[in-house]
């Protein structure tokens, strides 16, 4: 009996003991309503709370001795849009710094990694403002704040370009994809987007600067750089959830100061893992691209035989400028040459940004090349891969080369009969530029002449041979086995044209065709 | 004496004339592939193509004829439809020549002339003429295109 009693009385103490060990939870004491009526709460120690009337506001206040950070958190009221602010004391009263609301019902509220100096904060608890008000005098919240160490972390409210938190070089900075929703957040295009927003400085210039968030679980993340004017530099593209956003190579050519803007895309926040966003900076030795070079205004200029670059993001479009000697012009062979992951692109536009030529000849991995462009500079060479392909640790290479080939009159684009390139001499030299190519020569003498046409086709090609009427409708095709000539004879009513087309799908070769008056 | 010098003069012309007549005997020439010669180099030889009995626009087909003299690919005609005339020229040598004609029509959604079905081209397909080397032989050919049927006159101008 004695060894029962025993027992029992050491699980009642156990019970005891235990309870004891709960957290003590305090009620808040009404009223509250105003920032003057707040009850003092401490960090660490939740307080329960009730939505008493459908404008009720419960303010609470807490001090703060030491640069930490906050973790606040208000649980959910079934069928109640919580939400809440957090404001701090200022010299003529409060001033509100974050609005914490995700505009669901029953749903619980969180803003963490809130950066706090010493002072006096105040949380304020209230009926979010999207659904009707509602009370419910049953249900309690309850509002709980923690903190932890500040030390490498944004420093919030940084949510506008004006409010960017300063940021060392090459030093990562952590922050959270936290609240989901900024009300105070106006933009026309990204209204309510809970941004965060970095600040760092350049003073020799030209830099290049390379810029990585890293990936959150559940986060699909956007990474915008802009200078000091507002100009956009960077803007990533989406890549998934939980994956890092990495600006490689951006120019930067002005000193000053230049901003990144995180944010998490679709209004998801993940209160549990950080993102850390690191810049660093590098000298320019104009062998790699300078991005942003998106565009025919911003390309990146060939100072030399070559340049590097990288697609990266997805749908990364890189132009560059070539100005060569002289505005002549002039026989250059273009190549670019991808990694292996890629299936490059190129396509070459003049100074007016009209498109002139495009090339997509190989597969991926496969050197792309435009072998007899014929041009005055500068000109502008745009790359791209196919859809859905970027590489952002392989280079593809630009090499620009001035050739000279004489007696050369295939100017591209002549794959049409209103392209033809116009035959001033007797003879014709032209390229198999591309797979397919076709190549029109227009023909015109005084009156009716028979001509006698020697062809000889390029080394590895065989090519077909026409001769139009001044129309452009065939009247004859010869075949030219690669590497042999052919010789045949037409009458030109005065104007004619001569079409050139390859017979497989090789190319870059020269062909060579004699116009005689006799066999 | 007046109809002495009269005789004198007639033989002295008689004599002239004869002597011009001696130059322009034909010289033998040995045969070669005609020249289509630019236009202001002198030819004798013509020949004119075109088809009648063509019952509606839509039939008359851009064509042009393919020319062989003495069996050697000498050219085409110019191009025009069937109903129009088309014309090749060359300088042969004098002598006897055969002209064979092979009919090329447009296939528009091809985009080139293609030769027409051997049931289709004018029969004869053929036809001998005389050449001169002071005169142009003009050899003209009127093809029946409902009956594919050739007609060929010639006429020494």
């Amino acid at each position: 009996m004695a060894k029962i009693q025993l027992s029992l009385s050491m699980v009642l103490c156990c019970i005891m003991l235990l309870s004891s060990c709960k957290k003590e939870t305090l009620l808040e004491i009404e009223p509250n309503d105003t920032y003057t009526q707040a009850n003092l709460i401490s960090v660490g120690k939740p307080v329960n709370g009730f939505i008493n009337t459908e404008s009720d506001f419960d303010f609470y206040m807490v001090d703060v001795n030491e640069p930490v950070l906050f973790d606040i958190s208000v649980s959910a009221i079934k069928g109640v849009n919580i939400s809440f602010t957090v404001w701090k004391a200022g010299d003529d009263g409060i001033v509100p710094l974050k609005y914490v609301d995700d505009m669901r019902k029953s749903a619980p509220e969180r803003l963490r990694g809130f950066k706090v100096e010493p002072g006096r904060y105040y949380v304020s608890v209230s009926h979010g403002d999207k659904d009707q008000r509602i009370k419910n005098t049953e249900n309690a919240y309850t509002l709980l704040i923690n903190q932890e160490d500040a030390e490498g972390f944004e420093s919030e409210p940084n949510d506008t370009i004006l409010s960017a938190n300063p940021i060392p070089v090459g030093v990562p900075v952590r922050g959270y994809y936290s609240p989901a929703f900024n009300k105070a957040n106006t933009n026309a295009v990204n209204p309510n987007r809970e941004e965060d927003w970095f600040m760092f400085y350049v003073e020799e210039v030209p830099v290049v600067c390379d810029v990585e968030v890293t990936g959150v679980p559940g986060i699909e993340s956007q990474l915008d750089i802009v200078d000091a004017q507002g100009t956009v530099l960077f803007s990533s593209n989406p890549q998934g959830q939980g994956v890092s956003q990495i600006a490689k190579g951006i120019g930067l050519s002005v000193a000053g100061n230049y901003y990144i803007m995180v944010a998490a895309r679709n209004y998801s926040a993940n209160n549990e893992t950080p993102y850390s966003v690191t810049v660093t900076i590098r000298g320019y030795d104009n062998t790699t691209e300078i991005e942003p070079n998106n565009i025919l205004q911003s390309a990146t200029p060939i100072v030399t035989d070559t340049i590097m670059g990288r697609i990266y993001p997805d749908s990364d479009v890189d132009f560059y400028s070539y100005s060569g000697d002289s505005s002549e012009n002039k026989w250059y062979r273009v190549e670019v040459t991808p990694p292996m992951t890629l299936d490059i692109l190129f396509a070459i536009y003049n100074t007016k940004g009209e498109e002139l030529y495009s090339v997509n000849n190989e597969s991926t991995g496969q050197k792309e090349l435009h072998p007899n462009l014929f041009i005055g500079t500068p000109f502008y060479v745009k790359v791209w891969a196919k859809r859905g392909q970027l590489d952002l640790d392989n280079y593809y290479t630009v090499a620009i080369v001035p050739v000279n080939i004489s007696d050369m009159i295939d100017i591209e684009p002549n794959d049409t009969k209103e392209q033809a390139n116009t035959v001033q001499g007797n003879s014709i030299t032209g390229y198999v530029s591309k797979k397919a190519d076709a190549d029109y020569f227009i023909l015109q003498y005084k009156g009716r002449q028979k001509k006698y046409f020697v062809v000889t086709a390029p080394e590895k090609i065989p090519v077909s041979f026409s001769v139009t009427d001044s129309l452009g409708y065939i009247l004859q095709t010869v075949k030219v086995k690669a590497g042999k000539s052919a010789t045949f004879h037409e009458i030109i009513d005065g104007k004619g044209y001569c079409i050139v087309k390859p017979l497989n799908d090789t190319y870059d070769g020269i062909y060579h065709i004699e116009i005689r008056d006799k066999p | 004496m007046k109809t002495v010098k009269q005789y004198v003069i007639v033989v002295l012309a008689a004599a002239v004339s004869c002597l011009l007549s001696c130059t322009s005997v034909p010289k033998y020439e040995s045969p070669v592939e005609p020249i289509i010669a630019p236009v202001e180099v002198n030819v004798n030889f013509r020949f004119i193509a075109h088809d009648i009995s063509i019952a509606n626009p839509d039939d008359d087909k851009r064509c042009y004829y393919k020319v062989f003299i003495d069996k050697i690919d000498a050219g085409r005609t110019t191009i025009g439809l069937e109903s129009q005339k088309k014309y090749f020229e060359a300088k042969l040598s004098p002598n006897t020549h055969l002209v064979v004609i092979e009919k090329w029509v447009l296939d528009e959604r091809e985009g080139e002339y293609k030769k027409v079905n051997n049931i289709l081209q004018p029969k004869p397909n053929y036809y001998y003429f005389e050449t001169k080397s002071n005169a142009v032989t003009e050899v003209i050919m009127v093809n029946d295109k409902k009956t594919n049927t050739a007609q060929y006159s010639v006429s020494i101008k």
